[in-house]
């Protein structure tokens, strides 16, 4: 379970540029649950997400995930429970590196780095079969340069690799807003479909209406740093894509 | 002959210093001039140790651990102190100097009546052959052991957080000291080769590493461009361009100071080979489109 008590964040503090990007935030996401995030630009949903990554440290609060304190600790303190899926699938993948070295850097997203060659034949089998559900024939290029992929394939990788080890929690910063129609879906699909799998507690900004209607158990919007609407599942189930685009009115 | 001969001694002893910048210019992604000032470090330990007497094992040894300290430094301003990475490294360059005058305690040490690693090991009689088979076989040990270092679960670790930070550091890595690890490997690597170069040519001078940073440079971009070209992208392959770049690098230098070009232009010749290496994969895209 993941919970969010009285979060708050400014930026640039007693200057003219102060902004109060979010304000007494409280939250509480059940495990299991797909969360989706929605608010207008500037509304502060990419900055909880970054709160929750550890990429910005809020000013005030405490966000405990299974009880565990989080809130003090950098990214890569909180990459053993946390993965993350960036809205861009560059900053997601590293593109100089194989497919297979991404996937071993991601294997070991719970582990230390030593100085051990990772990459063997059992791995290799490993990641081929993981990478072959999206059915794109990546299993046979994983000596290939992630840099060489497509936007919607390096995004569906980026997520296959997310979620290659355990976790307790997955982080989608709008993760199809950078692809095309087709790989958008794909990739949606993929997230929807291994969140449900493994039973994922899942968070998810998004700015596609069209998102709150296909997916997700629970919407939260947020407006000028607050939250301002909380859709229960049950609530979801009647809603129509009308009344969405209406809480933007 | 011996002229060619000198200069690709002297190419593969600068390999290391190519590797170090190919590691913090290829791998980190950051410009680090601390180069200049660590290669005259390693030059300086060795220079003081073999002329007090100590034995070339110890001289390489605390050479190479001086430029570990001196790049883990401009890592640790770089990071912890968030001073740019260039700025950085021209602190501690700049440090470095004064510290390798204090080492050194004046500006040039002779090494001419030292036991030095040359002098020690004797695999043929000819002392031109007999070092380019002791400098290929400690050239190729450290590039096998640098290629090693980067298939190893670190090394990608290492190569991806100079490629995708934010994605590494969601992977668990702490990109900081991954980079105050890798200058430090990188500086080492350069110490070592300012030790190796010093033994060679029997001298430790308090300038002998300005600009070396250029050839360096210079070098890596040779190699990049040869592999590009041969399509060759595999690690194996970048580190062995180095080696190729180090050494084409000084036999074209050999070649264009036996033509007859004015010694006083060396530095201008450097620049400009660098400058064609540097812009010939622009006009290679340009000719192919």
């Amino acid at each position: 379970m993941l919970e969010i008590n009285d979060v708050n964040l400014t930026f640039q503090a007693g200057t003219a540029q102060e902004v109060n990007a979010l304000k007494h935030i409280n939250l509480s996401i059940e495990k299991g649950s797909f969360t989706l995030l929605l608010g207008s630009n500037g509304s502060g949903k990419s900055t909880l997400l970054n709160i929750l990554a550890g990429t910005l440290l809020p000013n005030s609060g405490k966000v405990l995930l299974n009880g565990k304190e989080l809130q003090n600790e950098a990214a890569y303190l909180r990459s053993p429970c946390i993965a993350r899926v960036f809205q861009n699938p560059t900053l997601g993948t590293a593109p100089d590196l194989t497919l297979l070295d991404n996937f071993r850097i991601a294997s070991l997203r719970t582990q230390s780095k030593g100085l051990k060659i990772g990459i063997n034949a059992a791995f290799r089998k490993k990641v081929a079969k993981h990478v072959s559900i999206l059915n794109l024939g990546l299993e046979n290029r994983l000596d290939q340069f992630m840099g060489s992929f497509s936007g919607g394939q390096r995004q569906a990788l980026s997520l296959l690799m997310a979620t290659f080890d355990t976790l307790d929690l997955l982080l989608l910063d709008e993760p199809t807003a950078a692809l095309d129609p087709r790989s958008a879906e794909l990739v949606l699909n993929l997230a929807t479909r291994i969140i449900k799998e493994k039973n994922l507690t899942a968070i998810m900004v998004t700015h596609e209406l069209q998102h709150c209607i296909k997916v997700g158990d629970r919407i939260i919007q947020l407006d000028q740093g607050g939250v301002i609407r909380d859709i229960s599942a049950t609530q979801k189930s009647s809603l129509r894509l009308e009344d969405v685009f209406a809480w933007f009115a | 002959m011996q002229f060619y001969l000198t200069a690709i001694c002297l190419g593969l002893s600068l390999t290391m210093l190519g590797w170090g910048i190919y590691l913090s210019l290829k791998i980190f992604n950051i410009p680090d001039i601390t180069t200049d000032g660590s290669y005259t470090l390693g030059a300086a330990i060795t220079a003081i140790q073999l002329s007090n007497g100590s034995n070339w094992q110890l001289a390489l040894l605390f050479s190479f651990l001086g430029g570990a300290l001196a790049g883990m430094l401009t890592g640790f301003i770089h990071t912890r102190l968030r001073v740019n990475a260039l700025l950085s490294g021209i602190i501690v360059m700049t440090a470095l100097y004064s510290i390798n005058l204090m080492i050194m305690k004046r500006s040039n040490i002779p090494l001419l009546q030292v036991n030095h690693v040359f002098a020690s090991i004797e695999l043929v009689s000819n002392p031109y052959i007999n070092q380019i088979f002791l400098l290929l076989a400690v050239t190729l040990l450290i590039g096998f052991l640098l290629f090693y270092v980067l298939k190893t679960d670190f090394g990608i670790a290492m190569r991806a957080t100079g490629n995708s930070e934010s994605m590494v550091s969601a992977m668990g890595v702490n990109t900081n000291r991954m980079k105050i690890i890798g200058l430090g490997i990188a500086n080492a690597l350069t110490a070592l080769s300012g030790s190796i170069v010093a033994q060679l040519q029997q001298f430790s001078d308090i300038n002998m590493g300005i600009g070396i940073v250029i050839f360096g440079l210079g070098s890596v971009m040779i190699g990049e461009t040869t592999m590009t070209l041969l399509k060759k992208n595999g690690i194996l392959w970048r580190i062995f361009g180095v080696l190729f770049g180090c050494v084409v690098f000084r036999l074209i230098i050999a070649f264009t100071l036996a033509s007859g070009a004015d010694p006083n232009l060396l530095k201008l010749i450097t620049a400009l080979v660098v400058l064609v290496f540097v812009s010939l994969p622009q006009f290679n895209k340009k000719l192919s489109s």
